[in-house]
């Protein structure tokens, strides 16, 4: 089926999204509609930091803001009372995990950028803290991640769930219809070649 | 990789991992028997696997507070923060929040925005910490140090958030800078110290800290240094300068600071005071000049712990080129034990300063000179103008109105002006502006203007009101009243008037009057009384006590101004023998004197400025105004360039300063440095025409010519004629064409003006001589001989004859020998650079042996050259070649070509082989004929031979 563009819901990053649309997209891309996909995404990038920024403003002190929390949220908000056929949460959730990760890499370009730039981030948590989230570490995890994608699509959305979207390994085999099992496999087969990937572009410290 | 290979290799690592690890290799090599690079492959993979062990598992959003939102921007370009500014951009984040450029909308300029993080904002002590900080900081005003304006609130849905207005730096940090450029040079650092130091002192005399001092606190604005961040600074309960560790806002076991940069009793969680911060300097010193800090190779915490229990390896392990001054210095500070350190800022000054060597002759009588670090530190005074305080504070000050008979106190204004300009808020239209203005307007040149053209005036230059003052007699009594008028639209009018009288017993009380007046208008522009007290020195000290001196002091200036320097000498003379201690008339007459070439007076009364500024406090401002003239004039350049920087950074904007500035930087060769400071400031006051005189010479140099012309004519358009004939003089003679250097010559020999009365005559002696012409150079020499006895320049006077015997020579009336006997018999008593090289340069030509072992001139650098001149044509060998080029290094930049051709001309004449003279002197020709002509026939002699 062809796909105007007016079919497409304006998403306006003030207008909450409506669970009608949302829907509606999900069918689209049930049915194989790539252009339904990516506008989505946009559409759950601009709720998601829309929700994080509300969470985080009314969050207690010391309350740790998980991602899943997160993607419940916007779940919640999104659907409501009117839940998607289980096929589309499912992708719901994996397509949340995708935009989590673009949050995630984006914030980190902007910080190692600040730190290029001769901010002052980098203070006490650089030097007293071996930061496996240090913007830079993230950046290369997100690199490696799309290479990884060109030959095991499947085994990079296991690690973008997990790593990037904070998922449970029982929630990834739900969302991907697969066993947990095939789940751990293949996140520690690719957490073998990321690990010797990005081993060959960091230089030792010290 | 594919992916059926990495199918293939999924499978066999299913595989491999259901078997036990022993059983791995064999149960593979069996599944894969006809590929064991794959078996191997999935092998490698378990082993990375294992040696991954964490990796990945932690994941970033585990929590979303610290990956999305500490670190992210608050705000977006175009949002309004609390209704008054636009965000820009994100400039960076800091130790408690973000950084934004922003506009203030209501005020149309540009200021820096530093958020506090929302989630940080739930922590009273935070928010607690936030507000002191702004209250210390805005408590020091320095231009090294960031200004705070305000802090304001901002609602974001339910939450407020704090933020800081501050100052907008345009400009790179040190850090940057450091790693960019690995390393500084000493001459490229020591500004940059200087002025961090001066930051420091400040704050640590009002009681801050600033607990985390690091390169990247430290902004570079072209020359201007400004420490930023005083975030973590925090005062204790004694706020005289006692300093107190403060435990309430640092939270048990947080480090607050750099851990790379900070002292080691910080680090030990142990009292921090002023000395912390001199540690934290001895490590942005050591980073500077070095390029690394101490212990490098070492991890974070390794490096920090060695500095807590090592002292730190010399500097010059790393850097031996390093001075033993700098070494000590920077050892003093990294002293562990923070008693052992320097005890203020003042003393690290004192420390740099105290390596200096003042010359021989300074050295004996100058015991300042070696201190000069406290002549800084007693500069407790800091007055500047800080630029982005100037919109709407810049006022005009017009001529006293004297309604009393007595016209001493005409000079009233010119003391109340002084007594103004100390101020950080008000800048005062110039004098010379004011002047200039009746013309302007199409009036005669001395018109009195009214109410409605002063207020003209304002308006058209950017003025925000006009000070109008009148003095008058009451009885007995004087009275000084004072109207402070604002403008806004129309000169017609006020927008708004204050006025104050200021009622004086005696002409002596006006003294204190003035000094009343001077604080009134300082107050009704917004300056705190406590700033005033601070800064304030009484008109008295400053200046002198003498209506009658004060008086002959404006007038010499203006005669000055006019180009009568011997009638401003005259005036001065007569100042200083009513008030001997009054520091800036000895200064001026210095200045004077050897604007005249008379070098000997010259500094017989730098002395005496030297001497009464030790005699009564005068202003910072004044002190190093008047130590980087008299560095200047004795050709010590590279510590006037230290002195005029340090006025600068006082006074920004300061055009008599960058003007010196500028030519101490060219004198000491750096040529385009120096033009495009000239430039600039031509740019910022086109109606100074006189920074064309200093551009041609540099035009000339790098044989722009057309740039050359321009400056001339813009010379020539600003009446400044003489000055452009001297200059299409020079021109003309670079390019070869006679014509119109003859009728630049010419009509210079027929100036009227005072100062080309002398000199000009014996730029038409020069032309002519150089071109054989030996009867218009004689009468020309004689008008310039009877001009100088009539001016009694007694420099000018001693070298005529020079010349004369110059021009017997070419005319070969009478034999070498006589010309000998007659050049010895013009021993000279009193020398001047100048006169020491026409002097060497007959000397040569009559064979004449000359020895400055009677000490004839004064060992100083600006008349080393000329001495090396000497000796080198008495003695032509390589070490006296060497102690030439050595010399031209630190001599005035004509003066340094002037060396270079002379040795080129030796050179060939000795036929020695040295091709670094001969490309220098290529280079150097077009502008030899700028302030060279009284020594320039001597060496188109010697280029002859």
């Amino acid at each position: 089926m062809s796909l105007q563009s007016s079919d497409l819901p304006n998403t306006h990053p003030n207008t909450p999204t409506s669970s009608g649309e949302v829907t509606r997209l999900l069918g689209l891309i049930r049915e194989g509609n790539r252009l339904a996909e990516e506008q989505l995404f946009e559409v759950l990038y601009q709720d998601l930091r829309r929700l994080a920024a509300k969470f985080l403003q009314r969050e207690e002190k010391g309350q740790t803001l998980s991602p899943t929390a997160l993607v419940n949220e916007t779940y919640l908000r999104i659907f409501g009372s009117a839940p998607p056929l289980i096929k589309d949460r499912h992708h719901f959730f994996a397509l949340s995990c995708q935009v989590m990760r673009r949050l995630l890499v984006d914030r980190a370009r902007g910080r190692a950028s600040l730190k290029r730039y001769g901010g002052k981030r980098e203070e006490l948590t650089d030097v007293f803290k071996a930061s496996e989230d240090s913007p830079d570490q993230i950046i290369a995890v997100d690199r490696a991640l799309t290479r990884l994608s060109t030959f095991a699509p499947r085994a990079a959305k296991i690690v973008e769930m997990r790593f990037f979207g904070g998922m449970e390994v029982s929630e990834i085999a739900q969302a991907l219809d697969t066993s947990e099992r095939t789940v751990r496999r293949d996140w520690s087969m690719s957490k073998a070649w990321l690990f010797k990937e990005l081993e060959a572009i960091t230089p030792e410290p010290n | 990789m594919t992916p059926d290979r990495w199918n293939k290799l999924r499978a066999l690592y299913d595989v491999a991992l259901d078997h036990d690890p022993n059983l791995r290799l064999s149960v593979l090599s069996s599944q894969a028997a006809d590929d064991p690079e794959l078996v191997n492959e999935v092998l490698q993979m378990i082993e990375q696997h294992n040696a991954a062990g964490s990796f990945l598992e932690s994941s970033p959003a585990k929590d979303l507070r610290d990956q999305l939102f500490q670190g992210g921007p608050l705000f977006q370009p175009d949002d309004r923060v609390a209704q008054r500014f636009k965000i820009i951009r994100l400039i960076g984040t800091g130790g408690m929040g973000e950084v934004y450029e922003a506009e203030d909308i209501d005020l149309g300029q540009r200021i820096a925005l530093k958020t506090v993080r929302i989630d940080r904002l739930r922590d009273a002590k935070a928010h607690q910490r936030l507000r002191r900080e702004a209250l210390l900081a805005r408590k020091v005003t320095h231009p090294n140090i960031c200004r705070i304006y305000d802090v304001l609130r901002h609602q974001i849905g339910e939450t407020e958030v704090a933020v800081l207005s501050m100052e907008l730096l345009e400009g790179q940090t040190l850090a940057q800078i450091l790693k960019v450029k690995g390393q500084l040079s000493p001459a490229e650092a020591e500004p940059i110290i200087r002025q961090v130091l001066a930051a420091l002192g400040a704050a640590h005399q009002s009681g801050i800290v600033h607990r985390d001092l690091k390169p990247s606190n430290v902004i570079l604005v072209g020359s201007r240094a400004v420490v930023t961040d005083f975030g973590l600074a925090i005062a204790g309960p004694d706020s005289f300068g006692k300093l107190e560790p403060s435990t309430t806002l640092t939270l048990p076991g947080q480090l607050m600071g750099t851990p790379e940069y900070m002292a080691p009793e910080q680090i030990r969680n142990q009292t921090v005071t002023a000395r912390s911060d001199i540690y934290a300097l001895g490590m942005v010193m050591y980073e500077m000049l070095t390029g690394q800090r101490p212990s490098p190779g070492a991890n974070g915490i390794e490096e920090v712990l060695n500095r807590v229990l090592e002292a730190p390896p010399s500097p010059r392990t790393v850097n031996p080129k390093l001075s033993r001054r700098w070494e000590s210095v920077i050892l003093r500070c990294l002293e562990r034990e923070p008693e052992r350190r320097f005890a203020s800022a003042e003393a690290v000054l004192a420390g740099i300063d105290s390596g200096w060597h003042p010359p021989r002759l300074a050295m004996s009588r100058r015991a300042w000179l070696a201190c000069g670090g406290s002549l800084a530190a007693a500069g407790i005074g800091w007055r500047y103008i800080d630029q982005n305080q100037l919109l709407g504070t810049k006022l005009v000050l017009t001529k006293v109105d004297n309604r009393t008979e007595d016209h001493e106190l005409d000079s009233i204004g010119s003391l109340l002006e002084h007594q103004i300009i100390q101020s950080s808020r008000v800048q005062l239209l110039s004098q010379d502006r004011v002047a200039q203005f009746p013309e302007q307007m199409g009036l005669p040149k001395n018109a009195k203007l009214n109410a409605s053209q002063f207020r003209e005036m304002a308006l058209r230059d950017g003025a925000a009101g006009v000070i109008f003052v009148s003095i008058s007699t009451v009885g007995s009594d004087y009275e000084l009243h004072l109207r402070l008028e604002g403008v806004n639209s129309s000169p017609l009018r006020a927008s708004r008037s204050w006025s104050k009288d200021f009622p004086a017993q005696s002409k002596r009380d006006l003294f204190t009057k003035v000094d009343d007046a001077a604080r009134w208008i300082r107050q009704q522009t917004g300056e705190s009384l406590n700033e005033i007290s601070k800064f304030d020195r009484p008109a008295e000290d400053t200046t002198t006590n003498s209506w009658e001196a004060w008086r002959l002091f404006g007038e010499a200036k203006t005669l000055a101004t006019n180009d009568d320097l011997i009638g401003a000498i005259a005036l001065l003379t007569e100042a200083t023998r009513l008030d001997t201690k009054f520091a800036m008339a000895w200064r001026n007459l210095a200045d004077y004197q050897i604007r005249r070439h008379n070098y000997r007076a010259g500094y017989a009364n730098w002395d005496q400025a030297i001497a009464a500024l030790d005699a009564r406090h005068n202003t910072t401002i004044e002190s190093y105004r008047i130590r980087g003239m008299y560095f200047e004039d004795t050709g010590q350049n590279a510590q006037a360039e230290q002195a005029y920087r340090t006025l600068l950074a006082l006074l920004p904007g300061d055009y008599q300063a960058q003007l010196f500035l500028a030519s101490v930087i060219g004198r000491q060769n750096r040529r385009n440095e120096a033009l495009v400071m000239f430039q600039a400031l031509l740019a910022k006051n086109p109606g100074k025409s006189e920074i064309n005189t200093h551009l041609i010479p540099i035009y000339l140099l790098q044989g722009r010519f057309d740039l050359a012309r321009a400056a001339a004519a813009a010379l020539r358009k600003a009446n400044m004629l003489e000055w452009a004939d001297y200059g299409e003089y020079a021109i003309a003679m670079a390019n070869g064409d006679w014509t119109s250097a003859a009728k630049s010559a010419r009509s210079l020999a027929g100036s009227l003006a005072k100062s080309w009365q002398v000199r000009g005559p014996l730029v038409l002696a020069s032309y002519s001589g150089y071109m054989g012409e030996l009867t218009e150079a004689r009468s020309a020499l004689a008008l310039a001989l009877k001009n100088a006895h009539q001016e009694g320049s007694a420099d000018w006077q001693a070298r005529i004859p020079v010349w004369d015997l110059y021009l017997q020579s070419k005319e070969k009336l009478a034999d070498t020998s006589a010309l000998r006997e007659r050049l010895v018999a013009l021993q000279q008593s009193t020398w001047t650079p100048e006169l020491v090289a026409d002097y060497s340069f007959v000397a040569h030509l009559v064979g004449l042996q000359v020895k400055n072992s009677e000490n004839f001139w004064p060992d100083l650098p600006s008349f080393s050259v000329p001495t090396a001149q000497l000796s080198l044509l008495q003695r032509p060998t390589s070490e006296n070649l060497g102690n030439l080029l050595a010399a031209a290094q630190n001599a005035p930049y004509y003066r340094h070509r002037d060396a270079l051709e002379f040795a080129g001309a030796l050179c060939r004449h000795h036929r020695w082989p040295d091709a670094t003279i001969t490309q220098a002197l290529s280079k150097g020709l077009p502008s030899y004929w700028w302030g060279n002509e009284l020594s320039m026939p001597g060496r188109v002699n010697i280029n002859r031979d």
